[in-house]
């Protein structure tokens, strides 16, 4: 019901951006049906008239491709677009859902018939995670198709440096902290980024310092891009005698869907996978640090939003943040997945822009901040 | 603004469990508590479950080597006390006198009669004669039966075929989806056991309401003294330890601080594969946890739920990993169904051998 829910608000969600954008009726594809129907019959009506009758007849046709997508979308991804009439989208979407249902059962598979052996797991379990990102993302995107028909929204550049302050609430019953400042900056130069942030508890003594620095290997004028990512991360959780540092590698990538089509337009799918290892130093004597490896594997899909906005909804394997691991029942899954987040960044005129975020796993983390930007914007 | 609320509705579907086992707890404080006209009986710290109380009948299923139990009768009256998975040769205690079990069809079920007196709360122990003599002396550790029950017999001959062995600690799943079949049959598999089992329980338990597990076996999470060595058994059945154990985990580990301090619990905090994850749901707590068993100075950590063997060290203290109970394992490593026999005594840790089931 949750998820069903989730899916509703998503369409809404797709619907109310599309809503908004600009020139809505160039950016879609040619719809045959809408064609055929108004070729015939416009001579004997005034204009107004056949306006008001082709917006009517696209959004019930929306509705009718947005149902499609939902159900049997869910099992069928490309649906919507079938029903929509974008043949060409909806096979595309087909088979990319293939590709993903292939990867995450090759990588189920490979944990099943080794019981999850020590030497083949951290290969499987990419595999599993990617290949479930994949095919979730290839529905997400078939009702976001449907539901918008594309948008000519498109992803904002990335300021040369940027600095944000904030508050996160975290509701996690293992820890008392529950309050943070943040801060955050980005710096840009050319192909590489630098990420540095600082959380820190305000009743407790808890803080977690963090520097990210990347690099990009690609960059398309849709905002298709990929980049490596190295990260060090030191959370000190003083209160309960130790502390973690984890150093990571991984490459990140973004895949603008509007190449997949113009009804996906405004939409794209986020991807990334590494390695990391963490440490976990005791404060008391004679407990000696533990090491372990970790494994790093996030799927997104999110939409360009009005006004240079962005919205994201993703699963993060890792369950080392503060955010930890997701309990789906109480009865079954506990222990394997890691956490689902949802973030918007909303620009809000100027040199300003608001970042929104809330994340479940163990704990309920949300957390906004204001965002400042210096150089080039757009 | 609009994205801004739709975000907000978004976020308000993403509500899950924080607190996935949070009832267990609770369970845990009515084991050992029952009472009808005239007769009432507490049995202390939950050590048993009473599965049974009449005016003249008692039957209690053992969650601990020793047994204390504090016994109101409303008049004189003779109470049939049955104690099924009961340390082999326990007598039961009132003041100084010790009384043998009567004959019985099973090593690890005591039967005693018991008189009360009105108006007089007796105070009853059962436990071996030797039970708090300082000695070394082995137990079992095994977990992860599963889909397996119908072949558990197996190790339970394997175990009982060592005689030194004193009881067997497991880390849980012992059934694969909680059903009241997988329950009897695993109480039928027990007639090949010749020591009692004391557990907690794993992922595959929870997997039906906690009320089962509660009525036939008591507690979820116990601890007990044994030979002066203390054993903690936690439940993390939601790859996750309750805040209200926490607090009795403290308690328990201020307890045995100054002795020798056994303790098991289903996942492990840090799975040794780290990428493999099977563990705790959150990694920060795996740490914090490690964190108070460093503290309470722990000696040996004993895990289950990855169906193979692992030896490691976390936090400093030795931990082992025995899930080789006959579940789905962990294939290519050569590792079977088999159990740990652990040696132990005041003074420390002795030799922990594994014990392949199938290759004798």
């Amino acid at each position: 019901m949750r998820t069903l829910s989730f899916f509703l608000v998503l369409a809404a969600f797709s619907a109310s951006a599309a809503a908004n954008k600009t020139g809505t009726a160039t950016s879609l594809g040619a719809d045959p049906v809408l064609c055929a129907d108004t070729s015939l019959r416009t001579q004997a009506r005034t204009a107004p008239q056949v306006a008001l009758r082709d917006q009517h007849n696209k959004r019930a046709h929306r509705v009718r491709a947005t149902l499609a997508a939902l159900f049997p979308g869910v099992l069928i991804h490309g649906s919507g677009h079938y029903a929509a009439g974008d043949t060409k989208t909806g096979n595309r979407l087909l088979l990319t859902s293939a590709v993903g249902a292939g990867l995450a059962i090759t990588g189920g598979a490979s944990l099943f018939w080794t019981g999850a052996n020590r030497r083949v797991s951290e290969m499987g379990i990419p595999l599993l995670v990617s290949g479930l990102g994949i095919f979730g993302a290839s529905w997400l995107a078939d009702v976001y198709g449907s539901a918008t028909g594309g948008t000519k929204l498109s992803s904002a550049v990335p300021p040369n440096i940027s600095a944000s302050l904030g508050y996160a609430h975290v509701d996690d019953p293992q820890f008392s902290y529950e309050h943070f400042a943040t801060a955050e900056s980005e710096f840009r130069w050319a192909q590489v980024a630098l990420r540095p942030s600082l959380w820190s508890a305000t009743v407790a003594n808890n803080w977690r310092a963090r520097i990210e620095a990347s690099y990009s290997l690609y960059t398309s004028p849709k905002g298709t891009r990929v980049r490596i990512q190295s990260a060090a991360t030191h959370h000190a959780f003083s209160d309960d005698g130790f502390a973690t540092r984890v150093y990571e590698a991984s490459v990140v990538g973004r895949w603008s869907l509007g190449d997949f089509g113009p009804r996906l337009a405004g939409a794209f799918a986020d991807l990334s996978v590494g390695f990391g290892h963490e440490t976990i130093q005791f404060e008391t004597p004679g407990a000696s640090n533990t090491g372990a490896t970790l494994l790093l594997g996030r799927v997104g899909f999110g939409m360009q939003t009005p006004r240079g906005g962005e919205s994201s909804f993703y699963y993060d394997h890792r369950r080392d943040t503060l955010a930890g691991g997701l309990s789906p029942s109480k009865r079954r899954g506990s222990g394997f997945a890691g956490h689902l987040g949802l973030r918007h960044r909303q620009p809000l005129g100027g040199r300003f822009a608001i970042r929104l975020a809330t994340e479940l796993g163990s704990a309920w983390v949300a957390s906004g901040a204001l965002e400042a930007r210096w150089g080039k914007l757009r | 603004m609009r994205s801004i609320v739709a975000f907000a509705l978004l976020a308000l579907t993403l509500c899950g469990c924080l607190r996935p086992g949070e009832e267990r707890p609770d369970l845990d404080l009515d084991v050992g508590v029952a009472s009808i006209e005239g007769l009432s009986v507490q049995v202390v710290d939950g050590q048993a479950t009473i599965r049974e109380l009449g005016p003249n009948e008692m039957i209690l299923w053992a969650q601990a080597p020793v047994l204390e139990l504090h016994i109101s009768p409303g008049a004189p009256t003779k109470l049939h006390l049955t104690v099924l998975n009961c340390m082999p040769g326990a007598e039961l205690r009132v003041g100084q006198d010790w009384t043998p079990s009567l004959q019985t069809d099973h090593p690890t079920q005591c039967v005693f009669d018991v008189r009360l007196e009105e108006a007089k709360v007796t105070e009853v122990l059962i436990a071996p004669r030797d039970y708090d003599t300082a000695e070394s002396y082995r137990f079992a550790v095994m977990g992860d039966v599963q889909t397996a029950l119908n072949t558990v017999d197996e190790v339970f001959q394997s175990i009982s075929a060592m005689p030194d062995l004193r009881f067997v600690l497991c880390t849980g799943d012992i059934v694969q989806d909680g059903e009241y079949w997988e329950y009897e049959l695993y109480e039928e598999q027990l007639a090949y056991l010749r020591i009692p089992i004391f557990s907690t329980v794993g992922n595959h338990e929870v997997r039906k309401p906690p009320q089962r597990w509660h009525q036939l076996f008591g507690r979820f999470s116990a601890h007990f003294r044994f030979k002066d060595v203390d054993f903690s058994l936690v439940d993390s059945g939601n790859a996750s330890i309750d805040p209200k154990t926490y607090n009795r985990l403290k308690e328990w580990l201020d307890e045995g601080r100054d002795r020798v301090h056994i303790f098991g619990t289903h996942f492990p905090p840090r799975d040794p594969i780290g990428g493999r994850n099977a563990s705790f749901r959150s990694r920060n707590e795996g740490a914090k946890l490690l964190a108070r068993l460093a503290e309470g100075r722990v000696d040996l950590t004993l895990y289950g739920h990855i169906h193979s063997y692992y030896s490691y060290e976390n936090a400093g203290i030795p931990a082992y990993v025995s899930g080789g109970g006959g579940a789905l394992p962990e294939r290519y490593e050569g590792i079977g169904r088999h159990f740990l026999a652990i040696s132990v005594s005041p003074a420390g840790l002795g030799e922990v051998e594994f014990v392949d089931v199938d290759s004798p």
